[in-house]
């Protein structure tokens, strides 16, 4: 890949991310950790298209941007989701460099999901619920594998699919 | 539609299943066993479990108070409050209870146990 796609490829993502953050954020939750993670998508895109650097630079994007579209920077939640994201994508980011081809983006997606709960549990127990943390664990946990699993299948199909990630590799 | 899964996807399929499991565990595990006591006075805090029988003293924001733990709950026998309302929340013994000195600053919690409240 060229100097020049890379440099189109960060902006691009991160403004994608931005994008389905500003989708999720118009989708009503139940309770405000149970989201669907749909801006991890482009987080898991980019981890077959663009090179480590960049990448820590599109999760940090995508911290700010979901802080930004959500208005939650400078509060409490900004906690929640700059460590749920920042553990999510590092986790993801390793799992892709260890496995390599041997993991496709459901596993990915499944690893990323769990390390973005396990940080927020970590973050609440912390900020706010201390041992009450356990009551809420389970609810975030099984939530998270289920939308995990269910965006890793849909990245899936979709570089599976997509002309332009298959123009991407060419 | 197709989309295919590969060797290492299980692998994490399988962690997120133990991760769920073990989350359980978490919650079930602790909610039995005996309740405890959590017993604030000023900014710091003790621990007491209601299945031991126990005569306590605190000293507060005002004086000494008394609490008392037997057959399985906690109560205030005295305190140097004005208004004694301590006293009077009786006994506290499952999982949610509460009972508070506010200006002798002591909160009594009771954590663990089954609860009788379905949540």
């Amino acid at each position: 890949m060229t100097q020049t796609t890379d440099k189109k490829l960060l902006p691009f993502l991160a403004a994608l991310c931005l994008f389905l953050a500003a989708v999720e954020y118009a989708i009503p939750k139940p309770l405000p950790f149970l989201r669907l993670g749909l801006a991890n998508l482009p987080v898991i895109v980019a981890l077959f298209v663009l090179p480590t650097r960049d990448i820590y630079k599109l999760i940090l994007l995508k911290i700010i941007g979901q802080a930004l579209v959500t208005g939650t920077l400078f509060s409490y939640i900004f906690l929640f989701s700059a460590a749920g994201s920042a553990a999510s994508g590092l986790t993801m980011l390793g799992v892709h460099l260890w496995l390599k081809n041997r993991v496709s983006c459901i596993g990915l997606s499944l690893a990323g999901a769990a390390a973005n709960n396990i940080a927020q549990l970590v973050v609440a127990y912390f900020v706010l619920f201390r041992s009450a943390t356990r009551y809420i664990a389970p609810i975030l946990l099984i939530s998270g594998a289920v939308t995990g699993l269910v965006l890793g299948i849909f990245t899936q199909m979709f570089i599976e699919k997509s002309k332009w990630f298959r123009g991407l590799h060419a | 539609m197709k989309f295919s899964f590969k060797p290492a996807d299980f692998l994490f399929l399988a962690l997120s299943v133990i991760l769920i499991a073990m989350s359980l565990i978490a919650l079930s595990g602790n909610s039995e066993g005996t309740p405890m006591a959590v017993i604030r006075v000023k900014d710091t805090e003790y621990i007491y479990p209601l299945n031991q029988p126990r005569e306590l003293e605190f000293m507060g924001e005002l004086e000494k108070a008394h609490l008392v733990i037997h057959d399985g709950c906690i109560e205030f026998v005295d305190s140097p409050c004005r208004d004694k309302i301590c006293i009077h929340m009786g006994q506290a013994r499952k999982d949610g209870d509460f009972l508070a000195c506010l200006p002798n600053r002591i909160i009594v919690t009771i954590v663990g146990g089954h609860s009788d409240t379905d949540n």
